[in-house]
């Protein structure tokens, strides 16, 4: 018995190591950086109509160990492809050849007089090839890595290929869908495979029972860098902020609405429900980027949106002065208390006499629904005119940072006990269980909250140990560089088979540049957080569209300043500019304030 | 009962594992994938089989014994081995799986292995020592 399971231990460790080393594949070179500039050079040159500029010695010396993959793109979808060799000077003068000649290239309008223009180059160099799992369900999904690798299928020597940016733009990645809201993840292997099928000029059967279908690596030349080298300063976070501010300006709607979700693949709204606490959200923001950027428009935006609600959304609840924000039967906590922070907000910029009425009415409304140990009922249903007492996701951490906003206008006391009872529920008994130390949830709106009440509130002891144990939990998931395939250091994550969702670190960071102040006036040894929040930021900063993957945008001039949901995501939903604008404005002010100081 | 006495930890033992099998296939398993739950069935049957004839003394207990403690070694050094080369097909992949995924790995690992291999490993070197 002892001789077989040390039999099987050993063929168990060799079968593994032979199994990583069959599937690993070395990073790709790149050219050198005057062999890159001149194969976009030659690009733009061929789309001209001008004579290609002659190659430097790096482009010639050049090889790959996979072809070169040169594409065209406009409006986001592919107009012509050239697949090279791997002699890189060689594949791009071919390639500038067939597109000089290609009528579909010659019938695209020509640059703006900007200088944009409307066709874009990517130039793919590439590695050999690796095995690729294609029938085991999930393992299939998760076979190919996102933003980095491509799929080339090969049937009676002819070959066909997809690039880490075609599978991008036929939206092929995250669709495996889990039961955790905006969390999908993997390929869509069999449409992968019916695209290749198609480059082939056979069925999709046909390759599946005859061919193979193996992954490549793939780095891209881009003419705008994407993710940007922008670094963390003032002057690199006031820019974004505003930037985010004029893409939800730009898709806002005459009434107030927001575009709720833009897809920037067709430059149209997604068909989505609209969600109310989100557009107060972003409500908040565009009210935040009025005052730190003095940015008139966005104050107008901002109470645009709020007559949107008054319009259409704002009920009573529990009697004539209480107000609340529903476009059903139902009316939810979160809807009212983002509301009552975009109020605020806008009040602390200069008073409005319509926006100072609804405030006071809904923080009556948030400090009707309290019950007796602190927490909140979340839900008022409109039908029977009676409060439920359910409790939703984020809803009474945004309550107690609306009422500690409030405060912060009318100094009303009524809302800082309020704030005091709710956050003491949420903050002490609320999170108190066998192993409450090893796992927190979604509290960055509690923390929020917590950092706006160490304003006003002493003795926040039990509120700013939470926070800083929530803040330490997030610093274990950050991601350092090269933790994971891609350049996504200052990200939070799990694991490298999850590509990051920007608004998970948005929102974490949004509560650390806020949290900072609270705890550097503790005396907290602030220098951990103080990278945490810059490592996120950068990261931010570097994934934003400004002017992000132009090539697979449809319209990049109308996607600028967008903050997409993940990097392999060419959505953007109002609360992701929101969290993010939030974060980078927040950590402006810190910065602004230690320049004074 | 002498034979009883003798034989009751590794029936226990073999109560234990098939009751774990059952109930983790049918009340904690999210969803129903067939061969999964058949073969998995199957072993927990024959553990509950093997135990109830060891503690009735029955003359074919000891081979039963020895026919589910293969069976389940068998298929369990195989499941480990899967999860390993799954593992190492993902490092290859995709790079180091990250503090998360370790932790993930190792948490299979320790709810696998000691059932599935170390437990009939034991129960066969047992059945041996009294041949």
């Amino acid at each position: 018995m002892g001789r077989f399971l040390l039999a099987w231990v050993v063929l168990t460790a060799i079968g593994s190591i032979a199994v990583y080393a069959s599937f690993r594949i070395a990073e790709v070179p790149l050219p050198a950086p005057a062999a890159q500039r001149w194969a976009l050079a030659a690009l733009a040159a061929a789309r001209a109509g001008s004579a290609l500029p002659k190659a430097p010695a790096e482009a010639e010396r050049h090889r790959t160990d996979g072809p070169t993959i040169v594409i065209a793109w406009f409006h986001g979808r592919v107009q012509a492809r050239h697949v090279g060799g791997p002699r890189f000077a060689d594949s791009i003068r071919r390639a500038a050849a067939g597109f000089a000649r290609d009528p579909r290239l010659r019938a695209i309008p020509p640059p703006l007089a900007s200088g944009a223009d409307p066709l874009h180059f990517t130039v793919a160099v590439t590695s050999a090839s690796a095995p690729l799992i294609r029938d085991v369900p999930w393992l299939s999904n998760l076979g190919v890595v996102p933003m980095v690798e491509g799929l080339v299928a090969e049937l009676d020597g002819k070959r066909a290929y997809l690039t880490p940016d075609e599978l991008q733009a036929d939206g092929l990645l995250d669709r495996v869908v889990t039961p955790i809201p905006d969390l999908a993840f993997g390929l869509d292997l069999n449409t992968a495979e019916r695209r290749l099928a198609e480059q082939l000029g056979m069925a999709h059967a046909q390759l599946r029972s005859a061919g193979s279908v193996r992954r490549f690596r793939s780095r891209a030349l881009l003419a705008h860098a994407y993710p940007s080298g922008e670094r963390v300063n003032l002057t690199t976070l006031e820019r974004a902020a505003r930037q985010g501010a004029e893409f939800l300006l730009r898709h806002q709607h005459p009434t107030g609405r927001y575009t709720y979700v833009y897809r920037a693949d067709s430059g149209q709204e997604a068909m989505a429900r609209y969600n109310l606490p989100r557009h107060s959200g972003t409500t908040y923001f565009l009210a935040q980027a009025s005052r730190v950027l003095d940015m008139p428009e966005a104050r107008a935006g901002a109470l645009r949106a709020l007559r949107f609600l008054r319009a259409g959304a704002l009920r009573r609840c529990g009697g004539d002065e209480q107000l609340c924000v529903s476009d059903g039967e139902i009316a939810d906590m979160g809807a009212a208390a983002l509301t009552a922070l975009a109020a605020a907000e806008l009040l602390r910029d200069g008073d409005d006499p319509f926006v100072r009425r609804m405030l006071l009415g809904l923080t009556r409304f948030i400090r009707s629904m309290q019950r007796e140990d602190g927490e909140l009922m979340h839900v008022y249903d409109l039908r029977t005119d009676r409060p439920i007492d359910v409790q939703k996701l984020y809803y009474s951490g945004e309550a107690a940072y609306a009422l500690l906003a409030s405060y912060r206008v009318f100094r009303d006391e009524r809302d800082l006990t309020a704030a005091k009872r709710l956050m003491r529920h949420l903050t002490g008994a609320g999170w108190s269980f066998f192993g409450s130390r090893y796992f927190y949830g979604e509290e960055h709106w509690t923390c929020q909250a917590v950092s706006q009440a160490a304003l006003f509130i002493r003795g926040l002891d039990q509120g700013m140990d939470f926070c800083t144990r929530w803040l330490e939990f997030q610093r274990v998931l950050q991601y350092g560089p090269d933790h994971t395939p891609w350049p996504v250091d200052g990200a939070i994550g799990v694991g490298p088979l999850l590509v990051p969702r920007l608004t998970t670190v948005a929102s974490r960071t949004e509560t650390g540049a806020m949290f900072y102040p609270a705890a550097k006036r503790a005396g907290q040894d602030t220098r951990a957080l103080r990278a945490q929040v810059e490592a996120s930021l950068g990261f931010l900063l570097r994934m934003r569209w400004a002017p992000g993957p132009v090539h697979l945008l449809f319209d990049p001039q109308a996607a600028f300043g967008g903050v997409p949901g993940s990097p392999t995501s060419l959505e953007v939903r109002n609360d992701f500019v929101q969290h993010a604008g939030s974060a980078m404005l927040l950590w402006a002010e810190v910065l602004r304030e230690e320049r004074q100081h | 009962m002498a034979r009883l006495g003798r034989t009751w930890p590794m029936a226990a033992a073999q109560l234990v594992v098939g009751c774990a099998l059952l109930i983790g296939i049918w009340v904690l398993l999210p969803a129903r994938v067939w061969p999964i739950d058949v073969v998995g069935s199957v072993l927990g049957a024959l553990q509950l089989g093997a135990a109830a004839a060891l503690l009735r003394g029955a003359a074919w207990g000891r081979r039963l014994a020895l026919i589910a403690g293969w069976a389940t070694l068998v298929l369990g050094v195989a499941l480990v081995t899967a999860l390993a080369f799954t593992v190492a097909g993902l490092s290859g992949t995709y790079g180091p799986v990250g503090a998360g995924g370790a932790l993930l790995m190792g948490v299979i690992a320790a709810l696998v292995l000691p059932y599935v291999v170390l437990l009939p490993a034991l129960q066969l070197a047992w059945l041996r020592a009294r041949e």
